[in-house]
């Protein structure tokens, strides 16, 4: 239930997160959407692209600048379009701009703010945004949209749940799915034990209706007490969940909270999960006056046919693997979306695969191993995992989904991480110390310099003149606000020509001739990168309406620009692969005790005649560990070898490596595994006690 | 023999090493095994006695000839040679051609025979059984008797068994009365 209804809380929050920005969607397509309408003044509408003052520190500020048109304008729901020099902050702008007010960030988008962006119209808590009114004059220069009338949320939000949404549910099936294998198991053991009483109500003449009707409603008390259990952990962990951070911001609280109907669905969706995992657990038990039955037929040893999805994926990527693959992938990467489908397509056959055909593997490899063993406990444990094949791999098969997931995608991650890294290294504005900037721009007034001088945080400046090739540095300037030096023996005055817009330079030439410049760029040393954004407001009111200038920080310029989701989903795979183990291994541990107790008599048999208990633990340990070590092992060798593959294909300079957490977490769940199942297996000594057993 | 509950499966049980006895002697080879530790009385039990029950219990997971050759592989026989006395085992039963069945394919005299080749492949001194033929018909208890005697005898394997039926009971060399846990008579 809690699991439920926090995915809903989080579907629900991403949908409301696009719904909340989907009136910026109209400003993107008003040139393809709006048409005039008689007697509607247009709302002239842009978002700023330009310049580098829509920034706070290294994040974004999301600039929309309005004017109406007139009075029968179009208005943003419950706000009044601004005036020239008028403007709203978001909540998390609103903070930033009480806690630095030093910055003066404002003061970049007009000269009084009238208000806050309600929560209707601002995708977050920490949103960096800002509603401007613009002039007469701005609103008649550049690219600006013509808005007749705000469309509804529901084009943006379908076009969301298209691609983030698929995702969402698949990873959440990924999640759901060990969780009602866990429950089916759970039902299987907590039926085991009740099973005497439901006999003996046979025995003293209950019928098998009554019998079932009783089941239906122990287990229906027990799905009603789960679900009061879980909404209270719902409202405990809403706080937490309010916390954290989806593309680099919190969600609002109130659309992280449940909807009424979104509840009932919950509900009916847990009681319906229960039930039919209660259904599946019981359905081969038969309760007669005399005990109960289990049909215990051994599964039906799995057929070839099972590996009819994973044989196409897995040749896909060895294809894939191989030069002439890479090199047809690299070659069509571009220009058409065949190499995509097929890597998607065989991603799908390989995860899917590795479902269908892991009981044909589990089977197979033990009865390999039954073959060759020369271990009785070895052949024990073997054989009994061959003839349980099915079942052994259902107990396990959450593990193979989440693993081959997690590990496909933090293995493309740290390819993409490799290459933000080499994108670092590959900028040329990166050679800049810390705590320089420059500042660029045709608009910017003449000598500048002297005017940045003034200001206080400025601890020196230097004019560079630019032409199309790059600046103009001499070399004593160079090592002052750069990380490069001119050759030996140059001399201070000698000067250098740098591209910063290029890869870094990595040898330096001296000039012999000074070229032709046709603008001026300013080199700038602060007192400290946190007086960029005086800077930023200083040049943003120094060049009036244009936001046609650059401040470039040379600290941020050393940092890779990521997109927050990626380092956000793979920690959610970690937590999804912890989450998922942890589950699997509660699972093994209950259909452990499950399988002891079944087998009980067999286990009798077996140390009346002669077996050990160290050698009946041992068995145990073997048959119950191998399937999780082996189907992990399997399904993280291939989600990175895939993972590995696709990032390949991308670029030739990636470089997959995996962190230590993935490690921790996959060795971590394994060792907590083992541990699990050795506490687990003392059971047998008490219940294999000869003298308990003589009535067997 | 004795009627039920008159504590001849307990006597079986103590002298086969399966409990430990709370007071008196059982003296096998002039050790007294019945104050073993529970690991030395399944070492004793695997290597020097046999076993075959009411129900055969025979581990349902392995085919016929891995159940008759668990006891020799659990006392580190090697495997080809473990097989291959399994396999004399099955032939002296005669279910030379269900080696690759599960229990659970076989009729319930099949797997008391096959019980019996799991009890005598390990050549045991003493075999003990506890009602053998107590889930058999009349038919099947009667073969399953003759072969269990033969064998016995071929091999020089004391029996000690258990049964309250009389018809069982006089393929017995000597017979032991047990009535409320006493010993009240023996022929």
């Amino acid at each position: 239930m809690l699991m439920i209804l926090v995915f809903m809380a989080g579907v629900n929050a991403l949908q409301a997160q696009t719904q909340h920005a989907s009136w910026r969607y109209d400003l993107f397509t008003a040139d393809e959407n709006q048409k005039p309408i008689d007697g509607v003044a247009p709302l002239k509408a842009k978002i700023a692209t330009d310049g580098n003052f829509n920034k706070w520190q290294n994040e974004s500020i999301t600039t929309v600048s309005l004017r109406a048109g007139g009075v029968t304008s179009p208005q943003l729901s419950g706000l009044p379009t601004p005036k020239d020099g008028e403007y709203y902050v978001s909540r998390g702008l609103a903070k930033v701009m009480q806690d630095h007010p030093e910055d003066n960030i404002g003061s970049r988008f007009g000269s009084k703010q009238i208000g806050i962006i309600p929560e209707a119209l601002s995708t977050s808590p920490d949103a960096l945004e800002v509603i401007r009114g613009m002039s007469e004059q701005e609103a008649n220069s550049g690219r600006v949209a013509s808005i007749y009338k705000f469309s509804s949320s529901t084009e943006a939000v379908s076009r969301y749940s298209g691609s983030v949404g698929v995702i969402l549910i698949f990873g959440a099936s990924i999640l759901l799915f060990p969780i009602v294998m866990f429950i089916s198991i759970a039902t299987q053991l907590g039926s085991a034990q009740r099973e005497k009483r439901y006999a003996a109500l046979r025995l003293i003449g209950a019928t098998r209706k009554q019998v079932s009707r009783i089941i239906a409603v122990e287990s229906l008390s027990a799905v009603v007490v789960g679900i009061v259990v879980g909404s209270l952990a719902y409202i405990a962990v809403l706080p937490l969940m309010s916390q954290f951070e989806f593309g680099g911001v919190r969600f609002w609280q109130s659309d992280l909270t449940v909807q009424s109907s979104h509840y009932v669905l919950a509900v009916i969706v847990t009681l319906l999960f229960c039930l039919i995992a209660n259904w599946w657990g019981m359905r081969h038990v038969q309760v007669s006056p005399l005990g109960v039955a289990r049909s215990g037929k051994v599964s039906k040893r799995p057929r070839a046919w099972r590996l009819i999805l994973l044989a196409p994926g897995l040749v896909t990527f060895i294809w894939l693997s191989l030069p002439s693959g890479t090199d047809w992938l690299r070659d069509n990467a571009s220009d058409n979306a065949a190499p995509l489908l097929i890597l998607m397509v065989g991603i799908m056959s390989v995860m899917f695969g590795l479902l269908l055909a892991g009981p044909w593997l589990t089977s197979n490899i033990s009865r390999l191993a039954a073959r060759h063993t020369k271990s009785a406990i070895t052949l024990l444990a073997t054989k009994r995992i061959a003839m349980q094949s099915s079942r052994i791999f259902r107990s396990v098969s959450g593990v193979v989904l989440a693993l081959f997931a997690g590990s496909f995608y933090l293995t493309g991650v740290s390819g993409i991480a490799k290459l933000n890294t080499d994108a670092v290294a590959n900028n040329g504005y990166s050679g800049l110390r810390d705590a320089t900037a420059i500042v660029s721009g045709d608009v910017l007034p003449t000598a500048f310099d002297a005017k940045l001088r003034q200001q206080p945080y400025i601890s020196s400046v230097v004019a560079s003149g630019a032409n199309d090739k790059g600046n103009l540095i001499d070399c004593q300037n160079l090592t002052l606000y750069t990380r490069l030096a001119c050759p030996d023996g140059s001399k201070p005055s000698d000067e250098v020509l740098l591209n910063f817009d290029s890869p870094t330079v990595k040898g330096v030439e001296v000039l012999k001739s000074t070229p032709t410049t046709t603008s001026t760029s300013y080199l700038v040393k602060l007192d400290s990168n946190n007086d960029l954004d005086k800077l930023r407001t200083f040049v943003a009111s120094s060049i009036g309406d244009s936001t046609a200038a650059w401040v470039v920080s040379g600290t941020y310029a050393q940092i890779p620009i990521v997109n927050p989701i990626i380092p956000e989903l793979a920690n959610l795979a970690y937590v999804g692969m912890g989450v998922t183990l942890f589950v699997a291994i509660a699972s093994l541990i209950v259909s452990t005790i499950g399988g002891l107790l079944e087998r009980r008599r067999s286990f009798v048999t077996l140390r009346l005649g002669g077996m050990t208990v160290g050698q009946m633990k041992r068995t145990v340990m073997i048959e119950s560990l191998i399937p999780l070590v082996s189907v992990s092992l399997v399904a993280c060798g291939l989600g990175v070898w895939i993972g590995w593959v696709f990032i390949s294909a991308m670029s030739d300079s990636a470089e997959p490596t995996l962190t230590p957490l993935y490690f921790a977490i996959v060795i971590g769940s394994l060792a907590v595994a083992i541990v699990a199942i050795w506490l687990v297996v003392p059971m047998l000594e008490k219940i294999t006690q000869p003298e308990q057993n003589q009535t067997e | 023999m004795g009627p039920s509950g008159s504590g001849k499966s307990t006597l079986l049980h103590s002298l086969a090493a399966i409990i430990p006895v709370d007071s008196g002697e059982i003296l096998f080879d002039g050790r007294n095994i019945g104050k073993f530790s529970d690991n030395k009385r399944s070492i004793l039990r695997r290597t020097t006695f046999g076993f075959v029950f009411q129900f055969s219990q025979l581990v349902p997971e392995l085919t016929v000839i891995d159940n008759v050759a668990l006891p020799l592989l659990l006392n580190g026989v090697n495997r080809n040679k473990a097989y291959a006395e399994a396999k004399k085992w099955l032939e002296a039963v005669g279910l030379t051609d269900k080696h690759e069945n599960t229990p659970g394919e076989i009729s319930g005299g099949q797997m008391q025979r096959v019980a019996i080749a799991r009890a005598m492949v390990v050549q045991p001194k003493i075999l003990f059984a506890d009602e053998p033929t107590g889930s058999l018909d009349s038919l099947n208890s009667e073969h399953v008797m003759e072969l269990f005697i033969k064998t016995a005898k071929d091999n020089g394997t004391t029996v000690i068994m258990v049964t309250h039926e009389p018809s069982i009971a006089a393929y017995a060399d000597r017979e032991i009365v047990v009535r409320d846990g006493q010993i009240i008579g023996a022929k």
